[in-house]
């Protein structure tokens, strides 16, 4: 009469494996390093290959990332000695202006269509870096005109099609875009940031604190189930004034479409609660409050 | 749950101090994935899947209730012996997206075997919490008959019952039917390897979990259903 075993002990299994994976690799053979010659083909080819098969441009930290680490202190030299090396005469390098540097064959790019390609390589990664440092940094979505700043000369539809290219590129898996309810579209990075923080903060960049509240109640009700404690809405992130907070809850309470929004009043503590009957009754609401409030301070 | 609630507390004689289930409910995960979860975990013991965790509206009572409540008490009865905390075991979830909020149901055997070197499974250790709560059920029965008429062995009707209150509708809790508390009576004896008319072990059942002493004690007391 036991468990299932599978979901428990594979995942522990799977764990145990990683780990006794890497102190067996750790104590396994050393490989040969390669030669300087085995570097420069594996760079070259690697180039070669992006721009035969894929139309684009290599950046250098994936030209670096092919040098083992004994010799990443030799990567200038053995660039150089590439440069001047016949057989890799088509292997350019191609400088940005804010200093970042690609890679091509001009066997497979032209010199003037690798520029514009490294150009929106840049914009990728500015873009991304921008969103990336918002999210972790500020906790902040990023709005459409913030990245059209990163790229001036563009316009607006070339920006657009930069974005959906990093949606297809797995080095931005990361960048996510998220509608607010007013039309406009904000961008984050879910590394940093979950996708519901995400939705909340655009529900809060449409500047109605009601209609914030009211998706949030149900979302909690829905989710959980749960009430949601109104003080919640007092955390930063949704810019409500404490002494405006009761106004907004009020008018909120009083709009035709929140019908579906109750508030609850704890009897005992005057904890106010809000939950959507919708998706919860009235008792179990009530229950869930009380835990809350009462039985669960009670029971430390 | 509710049922599952009620299972627990009818099985002991004052205040269960059971945290094993309020644990999990309360985890904080939304409710499908805790039932989703659950269902990895355990769902080979009620096939055809069934959430053992309601929603807002309660459900009538079902066999993932039933396995829920035995394994709550299970490792109330484990936590108990081992002095782990059952007000935060055991770790079937885990707050952790890179767990992708599973947690690690064999902590409880990891455990025992760290502190006292004996390698032992989930299973043994759930054998373990189901002959301890075997035995004190076989002592709460014993207790029950001292009190009682001769002949006396109905602990289904005499000591597995809730206030009537608990079967009407009052703020803040969740109603029970008497039809649905017997079905989840049913569901639970059966599990345990009880008998459903008087709720007592079995014969079967004492030997099957190396309590063969005991089921002579029990039979003597003429408490054998």
């Amino acid at each position: 009469m036991g468990m299932n075993n599978d979901g428990g002990a594979g995942a522990a299994e799977e764990t145990r494996i990683e780990f006794g994976a890497e102190e067996q690799a750790a104590a396994g053979e050393k490989l040969a390093e390669p030669t300087v010659e085995e570097i420069k083909a594996k760079i070259a080819g690697k180039i070669r290959a992006d721009g035969e098969e894929h139309g684009t441009v290599t950046p250098s930290e994936v030209v670096f990332a092919l040098v083992p680490d004994s010799q990443q202190d030799r990567i200038t030299a053995i660039l150089e000695g590439m440069a001047s090396d016949d057989r890799y005469a088509d292997i350019k390098a191609v400088t940005t202006a804010s200093g970042m540097v690609f890679f091509v064959s001009v066997k497979y790019i032209e010199a003037a269509q690798a520029i514009e390609i490294s150009r929106i390589e840049e914009v990728k990664f500015l873009i991304a870096e921008k969103v990336r440092a918002d999210s972790k940094n500020d906790l902040a979505l990023t709005s459409a005109a913030d990245l059209h700043s990163l790229a001036p000369e563009m316009e607006q539809d070339a920006i657009d099609a930069i974005l959906e290219e990093m949606r297809n590129d797995d080095r931005y898996a990361d960048i996510k875009a998220v509608t607010s309810s007013n039309g406009n579209v904000y961008y984050h990075s879910d590394r940093h940031m979950s996708g519901y923080y995400a939705v909340v903060l655009s529900r809060v960049a449409a500047k109605d604190p009601g209609a914030t509240i009211a998706a949030l109640v149900r979302d909690e009700s829905r989710i959980y189930p749960r009430p949601t404690c109104v003080q919640f809405f007092l955390e930063p992130m949704f810019g409500i004034p404490s002494d405006d907070l009761k106004a907004v809850v009020d008018g909120m309470l009083r709009k035709p479409e929140n019908g579906d929004i109750r508030m609850m009043v704890h009897p005992e503590t005057g904890g106010v609660y809000l939950y959507c009957n919708q998706y919860l009754n009235g008792d179990t609401a009530f229950k869930m409050m009380h835990w809350v409030e009462v039985v669960k301070p009670a029971n430390p | 749950m509710h049922q599952a609630a009620a299972l627990i507390n009818m099985f002991w004689n004052r205040d269960p101090q059971c945290h094993t289930h309020t644990n999990y409910t309360g985890n904080g995960l939304p409710l499908a994935l805790k039932n989703q979860i659950f269902n990895e975990l355990f769902g080979a013991e009620f096939p055809g899947s069934a959430d053992a965790i309601d929603g807002a509206t309660p459900q009538p009572m079902n066999q993932a209730k039933a396995v829920f409540a035995k394994l709550s008490l299970i490792y109330l009865a484990l936590h108990n012996s081992m002095t782990l905390c059952n007000y935060t075991l055991p770790g079937w979830a885990s707050p952790l997206k890179s767990r992708n909020y599973r947690g690690d149901i064999d902590i409880e055997a990891q455990f025992w075997t760290a502190v006292t070197g004996q390698a032992v499974t989930r299973a043994d250790m759930e054998r373990t919490g189901l002959r301890i709560l075997t035995l004190y059920r076989a002592l709460t029965a014993l207790r029950m008959k001292s009190t009682r008429a001769a002949g006396w062995k109905d602990m289904r009707n005499d000591h597995d019952q809730l206030p009537e209150w608990s079967f009407h509708a009052h703020s803040g809790s969740t109603t029970l039917d008497h039809a649905d508390f017997e079905n989840a009576k049913d569901r639970f004896y059966t599990l345990l390897g009880w008998d459903t008319v008087t709720g007592l072990p079995t014969l079967a059942t004492y030997n099957a979990l190396g309590l063969s002493d005991v089921a002579a004690v029990m039979t003597a007391a003429g408490l054998m259903p």
